[in-house]
């Protein structure tokens, strides 16, 4: 029997090997056109996935089997943990997130091959997301690989970083982070290809429209789910804290986004043809930069894997991955040239433009005071931080901004709209968005912030609705439906609107979450003894006992509070703090008790010994911030709403077509 | 003219990105040496208990402005510190070289209530120069500290000379000293 | 409409009463109040890798947060009490580097790339403007897209 290590070790060699197979026959192929070398190239895509899903079945075999002659396992892996611990380890460390991170790829790129349409573009994507794949590959192999064998197999190992193991969520928020990058591999793919093939015009990007959307969403999802796991797993209540290996994931988020609104114009238009192959370099780019900058250990973050081989291998791909594809542009810059023009400064084109500006400059922002150290360090010598008050300082007045713009863009027609019709629907919501504040500021909230957070939230409320009425009243008038069966029918029939809508929805409530768990927490330090009680914020916290839990994996140790409110028990938390076996780090955890208006956060803090007679505890009021994680799950079923095919749809609009299409040559 | 503007834009901040990114490859991860402010200034003056084994000697607390007119060599140190144990005996060595030119002081920190342990430490390596407990680590926030062992060379006069971030050598004490005394 | 100013009035109402809570209800048992980790917030955790001594539970940091409830007991301000710690530890304990020398830069670079980037939108639209003045010929690209919209579009 070969062990695993050995047989993990050649499915890697043999998933590069293929993967080079690939590119060549691939681009010989494409050059020559010779189909048959094209199929070969498309199959060992399919190849390259096997080999791939081998060596990762492989790892998963040796974590589940707790077999410690692999060497990563026997770093990172621990007998006494759970299952599910035990099968997430894969992606709890540099060398299997990495190996993880490649397998997802070759998912990709085998769906990719199999599925494509063909057409011109196919051979040159798959060539492509051959290329980035042979990368990811080869750094497992050379620099980080995850099966090399140790010669004397230790009896047990330390187990995953101990904050990682405590919470699931920490097995999904990886996962969906590389969904959400390998997402955007694939459009970047199909840019190149648009660019070596001399066919710059929208063909590349509505082909690749799906996977840029889904990436988008998955990509939403991680970040979310990374602020999640912060929220409920970390001892301050927050869920963001601008640390370098979040702004890292942002950076590439927030230039996706500029891209799929962007293209939107390309696609009406045709115009900025250039301008979105930038984008999605960029994006693309941003995501490996982000994880060089974090993997390399160059930058301190709480969640950096330190450093090692990984750093310099990166940054050359970050560096040969920016050179190509510009280079590639400039050589394609005639036929990147468009006629763009625009008949009014007040359109929706003109609107995506402004937004491509600010979200821009917010990346601009994120990657100058992520890097600042850095700079700052190499020309002076001296050592500086740049952290949450810098980022928050700059960077909510260009979110206001952002929503400004994003309340009027979509109510903005194309190439030119009616200066009257702008005039009013502006009143409307402006109107809306004045009451709101003033409501609110009668109702006690004075800080600035909030206020111009709930005005614009109104502002950009009154928007989705005029786009709503806008849309269903005048047909409902016409076909003397009622309006909610034209409402159903419009929300059915243009999915993609109607999703964009459900986004930006969901992005109003997330801005009032975290305006008002951010600008009105309470936030309070408060030592109860055992036996008594005290009263924060309308609760009163009765500290029952200590208590301890012990499991195989790790032991817990905390104090048993009682939630009255009223002179009604409303809840029991557990704040506790979590040592993991074999790690002496002690993992302060707190316990939520969640409601609509507010959620109440205790945590344990300071010396907790057992015997103590009083508990010291951080309880904090977050109002509303349920709304973020509610609006954040509207983005990502909006996404989905507006990517989800519908066979009746399409059958419903086939008629339609044949009736539309005699009316429009009437016109 | 465009093509050119837009592309040197580009490899501008590639070629940007890369200098700083190679500047970091070549640092390294950051370390925590960091310039103190009092640097050439009259240092925090601070009173501490002192460990037990050294009272007779000291007194039952320490205060620094008490031993002006010869240099103090202020180690910071705790028992969770791998460096600080593999400093340990090089101090005690320099301390028995130096006894005469300069007063070394180490001062437990950021480790609330290991007095027990502390103590195992002083014993394990014999430590001769006192020790002191900064129980609620006020001198660790005055003197700046960001990791463990920190080393701060005192003068004569009470001002800060010298501010050594990780683990020390024979050889570093013997140069300041030097230094100092001139 | 009504039905939805209605829905909208309650949501909104919902909200307001959300935000609005009792402030700073303090007791004999409350150590620490909501403005010392407003404070500590801006303050890096020196002995962490990368946190806020507000969100650390790093020894240093519960002495730290102590100490600037201390100073704010003193009548020492949010401004002092930053300072109080930026003389012992340095320009790098602040979260927010101070305006002033090269720290400027990351202060100014990002509303200076901002204002940039607003006088090229401007450029550009108007370039694009005067474009349209002056030639108002239909491409067939144009055609196509007007009847593909009037498909598609309501």
């Amino acid at each position: 029997m070969i062990a695993l290590g050995q047989l993990g070790s050649a499915a890697l060699y043999l998933a590069a090997a293929l993967a080079v197979y690939s590119i060549i026959v691939g681009t010989i192929g494409a050059i020559s056109r010779d189909a048959k070398l094209l199929t070969s190239a498309r199959y060992s895509s399919v190849a390259v996935f096997l080999a791939m899903t081998t060596a990762i079945v492989t790892m998963e075999v040796a974590l589940l089997t707790s077999d410690f002659s692999v060497k990563y396992v026997a770093a990172h892996s621990r007998l006494a943990n759970p299952t599910w611990v035990k099968f997430v380890t894969l992606w709890a460390a540099l060398e299997g997130s990495v190996l993880l991170w490649g397998w997802i790829l070759t998912i990709y790129t085998a769906i990719l091959a199999l599925t494509a349409k063909n057409n011109i573009l196919r051979p040159w994507v798959l060539v492509v997301m051959q290329a980035v794949q042979l990368f990811f590959i080869s750094m497992t192999v050379i620099a980080a690989n995850p099966f090399i064998t140790l010669l004397k197999a230790p009896l047990d190992g330390p187990g995953p970083n101990p904050l990682l193991q405590n919470h699931w969520m920490m097995a999904v928020h990886p996962v969906l982070l590389y969904l959400g990058y390998v997402g955007l591999t694939v459009p970047f793919a199909f840019a190149m290809a648009a660019l070596i093939t001399k066919q710059p015009g929208t063909e590349w990007m509505t082909q690749s429209r799906r996977w840029t959307m889904t990436g988008w969403a998955f990509l939403t999802a991680g970040i979310v789910a990374g602020g999640w796991w912060s929220y409920v797993v970390l001892g301050w209540g927050g869920y963001w804290a601008w640390d370098p290996v979040e702004n890292v994931s942002f950076m590439p988020w927030l230039a996706a986004t500029a891209f799929i609104h962007s293209i939107q114009v390309q696609e009406r238009r045709r115009m900025l043809k250039g301008w979105n192959l930038a984008l999605i370099i960029m994006a693309f780019s941003l995501s490996i930069l982000g994880t060089f900058l974090v993997r390399s250990g160059i930058i301190s973050s709480v969640h950096a894997f330190g450093d090692g081989p990984v750093g310099p291998y990166l940054l050359v791909f970050f560096l040969v991955l920016t050179i190509t594809s510009v280079s590639l542009a400039i050589l394609r810059w005639d036929q990147l040239k468009d006629n763009a023009s625009l008949d009014s400064a007040l359109s929706r084109e003109s609107s995506y433009l402004a937004l491509n500006v600010l979200l821009l400059a917010m990346v601009f922002t994120v990657l100058l005071g992520t890097t600042f150290p850095l700079i700052v360090e190499a020309i002076t010598n001296n050592k500086v931080t740049v952290g949450a008050p810098f980022f928050n300082a700059i960077s909510i007045p260009i979110w206001l901004l952002i929503f400004l713009i994003m309340g009027i863009g979509p109510l903005l027609p194309w190439r030119k709209a009616k200066e009257q019709t702008v005039i009013k629907n502006l009143g409307f919501m402006l109107v809306g968005g004045f009451v709101a504040t003033i409501i609110a500021y009668f109702m006690g909230i004075k800080k600035v912030y909030p206020l111009l957070t709930i005005a614009i939230a109104a502002y950009n409320v009154v928007s989705l609705v005029l786009l709503i009425v806008g849309a269903v009243r005048p047909r409902a008038l016409a076909t003397g439906k009622s309006t909610g069966s034209v409402f159903k029918q419009y929300a059915f029939e243009n999915k993609r609107r109607f999703g964009s809508m459900i986004v930006h929805l969901g992005v109003i409530i997330m801005a009032l979450g975290i305006a008002g768990s951010s600008a009105y927490r309470v936030d309070q330090q408060i030592r109860i003894n055992y036996g008594e009680s005290a009263i924060f914020q309308g609760y009163e916290l009765k500290a029952k006992e200590q208590f301890m839990e012990r499991s195989a994996s790790k032991i817990s140790a905390g104090s048993i509070i009682e939630i009255w409110k009223n002179g009604k028990q409303v809840s029991t938390l557990k704040p506790r703090i979590n040592t993991f076996g074999g790690n002496p780090q002690t993992i302060p955890t707190p316990d939520i008790y969640y409601t609509f208006k507010h959620d109440l956060f205790l945590s344990v803090v300071g010396e907790f010994k057992v015997g103590q007679s009083y508990t010291a505890i951080r309880a904090v009021i977050s109002p509303i911030i349920a709304w973020l994680w509610f609006g954040s799950i509207l983005m990502i079923l909006g996404t989905i709403y507006a990517l989800s095919p519908n066979k009746k749809q399409i059958k419903v609009k086939a008629v339609q077509n044949t009736t539309e299409n005699k009316k429009g040559d009437e016109v | 003219m465009k093509k050119l503007l837009a592309f040197a834009i580009a490899f501008a901040a590639i070629a940007g990105i890369a200098a700083i990114s190679f500047f970091g490859l070549d640092r390294g991860s950051p370390n925590r040496d960091i310039k103190s402010n009092m640097l050439g200034k009259t240092v925090f003056d601070f009173e501490l208990p002192v460990y037990e084994r050294y009272q007779n000697e000291y007194g039952p607390s320490f205060k620094l402005s008490d031993y002006r007119g010869k240099p103090v060599i202020l180690n910071f140190w705790a028992t969770w510190c791998i460096s600080c144990l593999q400093e340990a005996p090089m101090l005690e060595s320099a301390w028995q070289h130096y006894k005469d030119k300069a007063l070394f002081v180490g001062v437990q920190t950021l480790e609330k209530g290991k007095d027990a342990a502390g103590n195992d430490f002083l014993s394990r390596f014999s430590l001769s120069f006192p020790s002191l407990k900064d129980l609620d680590n006020n001198v660790s926030i005055d003197y700046g500290i960001f990791g463990l062992p920190e080393t701060f060379f005192i003068d004569t006069e009470g001002k800060l000379f010298y501010k050594h971030a990780g683990p020390l050598t024979e050889a570093i004490i013997a140069a300041k000293l030097d230094e100092m005394l001139q | 409409m009504r039905k939805i100013l209605f829905v909208l009035t309650v949501i909104f109402s919902m909200l307001i009463i959300s935000f609005a809570q009792e402030q700073n209800s303090q007791n004999s048992q409350t150590e620490l109040d909501s403005e010392v980790f407003e404070i500590s917030k801006e303050l890096r955790c020196p002995v962490c890798v990368s946190e806020s001594v507000a969100d650390s539970a790093a020894e240093v940091s519960v002495n730290m947060r102590n100490k600037t409830k201390e100073l704010l007991e003193d009548g020492k301000s949010k401004k002092e009490v930053l300072a109080y710690f930026q003389e012992r530890y340095g320009d790098w304990i602040l979260l927010a580097p101070p305006k002033q020398g090269v720290y400027l830069l990351v202060w100014l670079l990002p509303i200076l790339a901002a204002i940039i980037g607003v006088l090229i939108l401007g450029f550009v639209i108007k370039n694009w403007l005067q474009k349209t003045n002056q030639e108002v010929v239909l491409s067939q690209d144009d055609i196509d897209i007007v009847q593909k919209a009037l498909k598609e579009e309501n």
